[in-house]
């Protein structure tokens, strides 16, 4: 499997447009698009730029998988993101490890969330970007 | 400036075990790998574009990680983001009124680093790191031994 980058973290809070402020000022950092970025459910507070990746601020809709973790959790760093040169390629190397995973689509680019169990405890999806 | 997202901090049990997914599925070399006594961890950097996963091993319960994996379990730690000026960038931190885990730089594996605490950035722990010159020679100045694997 060829992976590329992080594509893009995602920070889980109950206010997201907070949190993006505070990123950006404390940070100095860019707000990006965040189209495309994570497929939980739930209200976008944007994105900001770093480098080639992305910084996600999402409010998780109730009962998604991201909700349970701010609950258990707290608010913080809940989802990783990593781009894959061809994800079919990933599919079939991760299948043939035996890892579960389920596939989606977000932004219009085809994704994959990967079981935590197989990830470490990582809430991990790969993407695929037609335009990096 | 901040420049890139230096590394993603990741806990885990055993670093061994994470490579089978981390290096042999995701298919990341392993840059550098160490011991750091003092943070009682053993630490490992593996690339994935102009960033890189650092996995954690807690070589002690009682260690900071330790406690990290006994209270959470494996999974995201924190985030560092890479500066040509470590202490520039702490002293904007500290005038901006962000409240700090390390009142100066230190050596870590990623270079001079410190950690903000994660009270002021929403329950993210942020580190910064100014990359050794030498960034690919080894785990030089961490007080650990460090091996280099291609």
């Amino acid at each position: 499997m060829k992976t590329l980058r992080i594509d893009h973290v995602t920070v889980a809070t109950p206010d997201a447009a907070a949190a993006q402020a505070t990123f950006q000022r404390h940070f100095g950092l860019t707000p990006g698009p965040a189209k495309g970025l994570g497929s939980s459910p739930g209200v976008a507070g944007g994105a900001l730029v770093v480098g080639g990746a992305r910084i996600a601020f999402i409010t998780p809709a109730a009962d998604t998988a991201l909700a349970v973790a701010l609950a258990t959790d707290g608010e913080g760093m809940a989802a990783l993101c990593l781009g894959v040169a061809d994800l079919d390629d990933a599919v079939e190397t991760l299948r043939g490890a035996g890892v579960r995973l389920e596939e989606d689509t977000c932004g219009g680019n085809r994704i994959v969330q990967i079981d935590p169990a197989a990830a470490h405890g990582v809430r991990l999806a790969l993407i695929e970007r037609s335009h990096p | 400036m901040l420049s890139r997202i230096h590394h993603v901090g990741i806990v885990v049990r055993n670093l061994e075990q994470a490579y089978r997914f981390w290096r042999d599925i995701l298919g990341l070399p392993v840059h550098k790998v160490a011991t750091v006594s003092d943070q009682g961890v053993r630490a490992a950097l593996l690339t994935v574009g102009e960033s890189e996963i650092e996995l954690l091993e807690p070589l002690a319960a009682t260690s900071g990680i330790g406690k990290f994996l006994a209270k959470r379990g494996e999974g995201l730690h924190h985030i560092c983001f890479a500066t040509d000026d470590v202490v520039a960038e702490l002293e904007r931190a500290r005038a901006k009124g962000i409240r700090l885990i390390d009142e100066r730089p230190r050596p870590g594996l990623a270079g001079m680093i410190c950690f903000l605490h994660p009270a002021s950035t929403h329950g993210v722990l942020v580190e910064y790191a100014e990359p050794f010159p030498d960034d690919h020679g080894g785990a030089a100045g961490v007080g650990g031994t460090g091996t280099r694997h291609p």
